[in-house]
């Protein structure tokens, strides 16, 4: 599904009345199937971008399109994977991927067959069973990008969901991701705060401005899907998102 | 007893749950609960025989007036600090309302639920004896009564032990199996 952000613009009211704008005529637009990671510093208003694709905030101005038409978050299946992972911790793994499938309408086999064939492909079909509070920090991340995946959405939203676990199971789980990405036909917007993850996971990264928030450069990764963390055109491109932020 | 505390419990479920997610139930029901658990359970258990002279009614409603208060405020509490991220990722997948409050909202409604049962099923007993020692000519309350009457301080403590035994007999029996049973998903925690 492509994705057209046009013109939007987004405040919210501050304790002391003012108005905190946030977004002030953003524009951009996502190919199907496109991978496009939003870098910024903190306050720059990237999970407010996700919460208006998600359905959460409405645009106080401009329009998002999607396929050309007005986008009505109700109508399409939006995955979210949140910076904690939001599980369900008096169900089961297996159960908390089911709870998303209801919501989205599938049958109890239907259910019981994706959840199943999603927690293989993030490959913790062992753990089906277990509860959450068994599993480890990245297994329980794991779950939520299975809970959002089995849903096969139209758009899938990533809210920085490496950044509260360990670097090295950091590393892990964006290699895993980068494994099943393909296997994945949503339209994908991930945010982070770490330039090298952009350019490692995306197709393109797009730079934010500090409030109010406007893009103020978009990199295309030219890098092969079989790319290293640390190869070197990565390097490069990372420099370069970094001067745009105008942190080099 | 088991009608007055069920209607109670009942009822303290939906009004505690108002209570914690709608600031205008909050402010015309706080009043009342508050009120409600300071006045003392022998004023309801002698207001109860006034109003309803000695019939099974009176204890049902001492009971009833006395354990609804304590429960809503137990309800009440716990809607109010109910995982708000859960409930929004609940949005986000666009769960039912159905959905949500089975998956999301009881189950973190549970300790409360369980904590409040205990605690107004103890209260509950008692305001059961003390109605008794007013009204009824049957029952524990009556039964201490009448020893205490004739200086039978052996029966007394007997009549206690028994019915100390039967609450025992219920949290073994039933309310510990209830909670193991549902709370699986818990680790042990390691103090």
């Amino acid at each position: 599904m492509r994705l057209d952000v046009r013109g939007v613009q987004k405040q919210f009211r501050r304790a002391d009345g003012r108005a905190l704008v946030v977004l002030d005529g953003l524009d951009f637009s996502i190919e199907p199937r496109g991978f496009v990671c939003f870098v910024g510093p903190s306050g720059a208003g990237k999970s407010t971008i996700l919460n208006l694709l998600a359905g959460l905030l409405t645009p106080d101005g401009g329009a998002i399109l999607a396929d050309g038409r007005p986008f009505d978050p109700a109508r399409h299946r939006i995955g979210y994977v949140f910076q904690k992972p939001r599980l369900l911790n008096w169900r089961t793994v297996r159960h908390n991927v089911e709870f998303a499938l209801e919501a989205a309408g599938a049958s109890r086999l239907e259910r019981e067959r994706r959840a199943r064939d999603v927690l293989a492909l993030v490959g913790l079909d062992q753990f089906a069973d277990e509860y959450p509070l068994a599993l480890s920090g990245g297994m329980q991340q794991r779950v939520a990008i299975a809970r959002a995946l089995a849903i096969e959405p139209d758009v899938l939203l990533m809210d920085e969901p490496f950044s509260h676990l360990d670097e090295l199971t950091a590393r892990a789980q964006r290699r895993e991701l980068l494994r099943f990405r393909d296997k994945i036909e949503a339209s994908v917007v991930f945010v982070t705060h770490n330039a090298l993850e952009a350019v490692y996971l995306g197709d393109r990264v797009c730079v934010l401005s500090p409030r109010p928030s406007r893009i103020v450069a978009e990199f295309p990764i030219d890098a092969p899907r079989t790319r290293g963390p640390e190869d070197p055109a990565l390097l490069a491109l990372e420099r370069d998102v970094l001067r745009a932020l105008g942190v080099e | 007893m088991v009608l007055g505390f069920t209607m109670a419990f009942v009822i303290s479920i939906g009004a505690g749950i108002l209570m914690g997610s709608r600031r205008l139930a909050e402010g015309i029901f706080e009043s009342y609960v508050l009120v409600g658990l300071t006045i003392p359970g022998l004023c309801w258990a002698v207001l109860a025989v006034m109003w309803f002279g000695i019939t099974e009614m009176a204890p049902v409603f001492a009971i009833f007036v006395v354990v609804l208060p304590m429960l809503t405020l137990n309800m009440w509490q716990g809607t109010k600090s109910l995982d708000r991220d859960l409930i929004e990722m609940g949005r986000v997948f666009r769960a039912s309302r159905r959905s949500m409050l089975r998956n999301v909202v009881l189950p973190q409604l549970l300790p409360f639920c369980l904590a409040g049962a205990r605690l107004g099923f103890a209260l509950g007993w008692k305001v059961v004896v003390l109605s008794e020692m007013f009204g009824l000519s049957s029952g524990v309350g009556y039964m201490i009564n009448r020893s205490f009457a004739s200086y039978s301080m052996d029966d007394v403590l007997a009549w206690t032990v028994g019915f100390t035994l039967v609450m025992f007999a219920f949290e073994y029996a039933v309310m510990l199996p209830i909670e193991r049973r549902l709370v699986r998903w818990r680790p042990a925690v390691a103090l």
